[in-house]
């Protein structure tokens, strides 16, 4: 395995460096590396993460290019406790950054979690601030089915 | 993931990016693209450019509408392709031709994926989601098809042509660039897309035609001009070649209707000229031995349905004509010649017939790879002439006497053990192809009690060997008979050593005289006539006292005395010197007579031995008339009347002491075919009824053919005689005709 290093540059200039295994689970990375666009010591800039998201997602990618030293069942507590006390800001940049570098075990990290917020109607509306515009009938009748959370 | 929830303020603000706007960076990108595509000096592009190429068009996708331009984008992206097509790619491709035309399509085409390539990486957001949700073509597809709409559909018939043209040029002997072609067919396949239909219409389909007719021409001046091996070389080599042109450029999908086509042209159509050729053709090949040229030819038409039988039907006809040869100069040979030498013909002849063998199966396991049409032929060509008759005698006769020659002592073959056992190994297998095998059993059980009767058998090992190869072959019903004869020799010798003992036991029983019996099962042995005649008393003793021996091992047994196979051994008082008579027992009759008398007429001969006119003529015949004359006739014609007298022969002497009198041998060719043709009756007789009983009712067709089929592993069943069988089967009450049907049989339980 090559230990070639990549440099990342965030939208607010900060420097981060990864393994190529590492920046590899993001094909928006991967795709100019294997099209020989980066020479050594190239920068990629990525314009639409900020520093601050940039080095959660590293610390995640990081986390997962290990596939042999730890086991799944650990990753997934790791993962769990990686989104636990995010802040709702920093959790909705740090998922559509995922999804503009396009880390498909990212997306569907956070998408699970946001699934598993929404358990009932007015707590969706409490988390995300929306307006009941239901009618005391339609409520009764029941329009909403609760999602059950996986 | 759509970004559009609720009303978040973002920590990001991202400015609203206008089509018109980001487009026009995009079409710097493309730019830059295509002048890389076209070798103008333009560096390449580094990882700043590429991500904000991407990113431009995911920010175009991620805006909240109306500022969401997916859908104008993905137009765009078809648009570039098409825009790039018409004003550079196809004026370039239209102004060459041929060869020329080849090379530039071959780039534009490497050209236009890698334009695709790099923009589905720039737009792939687009893949992403857009065209899922709108069930639409992925990037890559719209812009293969691009290209197949716009170039490949304007060229694609003037390519083919000149695929072709270099095609033929090659086929000629020219020197063509077969990497190109490789690379043009490439582009048929890949732009089908999943699906060779492109190929196999646009392309395959008149490849096809023009092989077909480029190998027609070849063909009709080739059969005309070239010997049967020269053409089948080249065509050979023409084959070599379409396939060395299917691996270097042709889809490997083409390799089996290339083939098919050029075989058709070359062997199918010309295969009655070509191997039919008069001084070079099938016939000529075999007749001069041209192992190679066969070889060749079977491997040619091996692969075409159908293709061996001309080929097979040419070798049976030519085995079949070598077999007749050979037994037509066996034939001529035997006329023209003394008896003697005819049957050293006939045994001759049967040698010829096993190397004939030996030849042609060689050709089939070499020359035509064991294949079963030609096992076939073989076979069918040598059931033709191995049944033909020669100088008289049956096929089956001449193999009979062929075998008693090897495994009698003295035989005409002076072999070593390998040798016989190998000889009487393809004798067996020459049997397979008599049809008259039942006759061959008859024969050869005579001949075999010949041998084991007088001692005549050289190796009892070469005995056993033959008769387990013949029931391996043809079932031990066949054999079951030989082998309990051979059997009974076993038996009788320890029988007589039990005769032996009992005399020495019992001294009044001896009869005085040596006396040696072999007792036969009747079962298993040829019947042999047997004339009655009085004994001499010393003889009759014998016949007693055996027949007292054996009662005392066996009761309820009667025993049958065959004169006519026995022998005795007489010391004849000459005046010059005794000498020992080893003679029948019918002769020792005839001179025994003349211990008492000295001289007797023919008839006086006649009343005291009670036998007939024709057996005492053959008798007193050996004894005064032929090569040793014991006895004097009166008068001393060469033939014996009944008027004649005769004398012992006192003066009689030879330098041997021992010498052996022969009978002349009864001809036992009538009496085999008697006893065949009765055993057949009987045999068909059990098969009519077999068959009847199991399907009650059957066509008078039917069961004609159902009955030669059942006794085919035997004997070719005459339809006259399975007829008349019938007939005598109806008055038996075996069968019956139906009342409204006369052709159906009925049978009767």
């Amino acid at each position: 395995m090559s230990t070639k290093k990549i440099l990342f540059k965030s939208s607010d200039g900060h420097l981060f460096e990864a393994d190529e295994a590492v920046a590899r689970q993001s094909t928006t990375i991967s795709h100019p590396l294997e099209d020989c666009c980066a020479k050594a010591d190239d920068e990629f800039l990525l314009p639409n993460v900020s520093g601050n998201i940039l080095s959660l997602v590293i610390e995640y990618c990081k986390k997962h290019a290990d596939v042999g030293s730890i086991s799944e069942e650990d990753l997934k507590k790791w993962d769990a406790e990686f989104v636990l006390g995010m802040d709702q800001p920093t959790f909705f940049d740090l998922i559509r950054a995922s999804n503009y570098q396009n880390i498909p075990s990212l997306i569907a990290l956070t998408c699970q979690t946001i699934a598993n917020m929404i358990a009932d109607p007015n707590e969706i509306r409490a988390t995300f601030e929306i307006k009941n515009d239901f009618t005391p009938e339609e409520e009764e009748k029941g329009h909403v089915t609760p999602v059950k959370s996986r | 993931v759509q970004e559009s929830f609720g009303n978040q303020s973002f920590r990001m603000e991202r400015k609203t990016i206008d089509l018109e706007q980001g487009w026009d960076y995009m079409q710097t990108g493309i730019t830059k693209l295509k002048r890389i595509l076209e070798g103008l000096p333009e560096p390449q592009f580094d990882s700043e450019q590429y991500m904000m190429l991407y990113t431009t068009i995911y920010n175009m996708c991620t805006q909240k509408p109306p500022h969401d331009y997916s859908q104008q984008l993905y137009d765009k992206y078809r648009e570039a392709f098409e825009e790039y097509i018409n004003s550079t790619v196809l004026p370039a491709l239209k102004e060459k031709h041929d060869e020329y035309m080849l090379r530039e399509l071959v780039k534009r085409w490497s050209n236009h994926k890698v334009m695709v390539r790099w923009l589905s990486r720039f737009f792939y957001y687009l893949d992403r989601y857009f065209i899922a949700r709108r069930s639409l073509p992925p990037l890559n597809e719209v812009g293969l098809t691009c290209f197949r709409d716009r170039v490949y559909n304007e060229l694609h018939s003037k390519v083919k042509d000149a695929v072709i043209a270099l095609v033929d040029k090659e086929r000629e002997g020219e020197q063509i660039d077969r990497a190109l072609l490789k690379n043009v067919l490439d582009i048929y396949v890949e732009i089908g897309m999943g699906q060779m239909e492109r190929y196999e219409v646009d392309f395959e389909s008149f490849m096809l035609l023009d092989s077909a007719s480029y190998y027609s021409r070849k063909a009709s001046s080739w059969i005309q001009e070239d010997s049967c091996p020269d053409y089948m070389l080249k065509s050979e080599e023409c084959l070599k070649k379409e396939r060395e042109r299917v691996a270097h450029y042709l889809h490997s999908s083409s390799e089996p209707k290339l083939v098919e086509k050029v075989q058709h042209e070359l062997l199918v159509v010309y295969a009655n000229q070509l191997l039919e050729k008069e001084h070079s053709g099938c016939r000529a090949l075999l007749r001069d031995d041209k192992v190679d040229d066969l070889s060749r030819m079977y491997r040619l038409y091996h692969k075409i349905a159908k293709g061996l039988e001309p080929v097979a039907n040419i070798f049976k006809q030519h085995v079949t004509a070598e077999g007749n040869a050979l037994v037509q100069q066996a034939e001529d040979t035997a006329t023209n010649q003394a008896a003697n030498t005819a049957s050293v013909q006939e045994q001759v002849l049967i040698r010829k017939v096993i190397e004939l063998h030996d030849k042609y199966m060689v050709y089939v396991v070499e020359c035509f790879q064991n294949h079963t049409l030609f096992h076939k032929a073989l076979k069918e060509a040598f059931e033709i002439f191995c049944n033909k008759t020669v100088a008289g005698s049956s096929s089956a006769e001449l193999l009979a006497t062929f075998c008693d020659n090897i495994l009698k002592k003295g035989g005409s073959e002076k072999l070593s053990d390998e040798a016989i056992e190998d000889t009487l190994e393809k004798v067996v297998k020459l049997l397979a192809y008599i049809s008259d095998k039942d006759l061959f059993a008859e024969f050869y059980r005579k001949k075999l009690a010949r041998r084991l009767l007088f001692d005549r058998s050289a190796n009892d090992d070469h005995e056993r060997s033959i008769l387990t190869k013949l029931k391996q072959q043809c079932g031990g019903q066949f054999t079951s008979k030989m082998e309990g004869m051979v059997t009974d020799l076993t038996l009788a010798r320890e029988n007589q050593t039990s005769f032996e003992e009992y005399l020495g036991n019992n001294p009044a029983a001896n009869p005085g005289i040596d006396l040696t019996v072999t007792v036969l099962t009747t079962g298993f042995w040829p019947s042999y006539k047997s004339f009655d005649i009085n004994l001499p008393s010393e003889m009759v003793k014998c016949v007693e006292v055996f027949k007292g021996f054996y009662e005392t091992k066996t009761k309820h047994r009667k025993l049958t005395w065959i004169y006519s196979l026995g022998t005795c051994h007489l010391n004849g008082k000459f005046d010059h010197k005794p000498i020992e008579l080893v003679v029948s027992t019918y002769q020792a009759a005839v001179l025994l007579l003349f211990n008492t008398t000295d001289k007797l007429s023919y008839n006086d001969i006649l009343t005291q031995l009670n036998l007939s006119h024709e057996d005492l003529v053959r008798l007193l015949h050996s004894l005064s008339c032929a090569r040793y004359k014991i006895l004097v006739k009166e008068p001393s014609t060469k033939t014996v009347s009944q008027t004649d007298s005769f004398e012992f022969n006192a003066k009689f002497t030879d330098r041997m002491r021992r010498i052996k009198i022969p009978l002349p041998p009864v001809d036992e060719r009538k009496k085999v075919v008697e006893d065949v043709d009765k055993d057949r009756r009987y045999a068909i007789d059990a098969a009519i009824v077999r068959i009847m009983k199991s399907r009650k009712v059957l066509g008078h067709q039917q069961l004609v053919s159902e009955c030669v089929e059942q006794l085919s592993r035997m004997f070719k069943p005459d339809i006259k005689a399975i007829k008349k069988r019938m007939e005598d089967l109806i008055t038996r009450d075996y069968l019956e005709r139906d009342k409204e049907n006369a052709n159906m049989f009925r049978y009767l339980a």
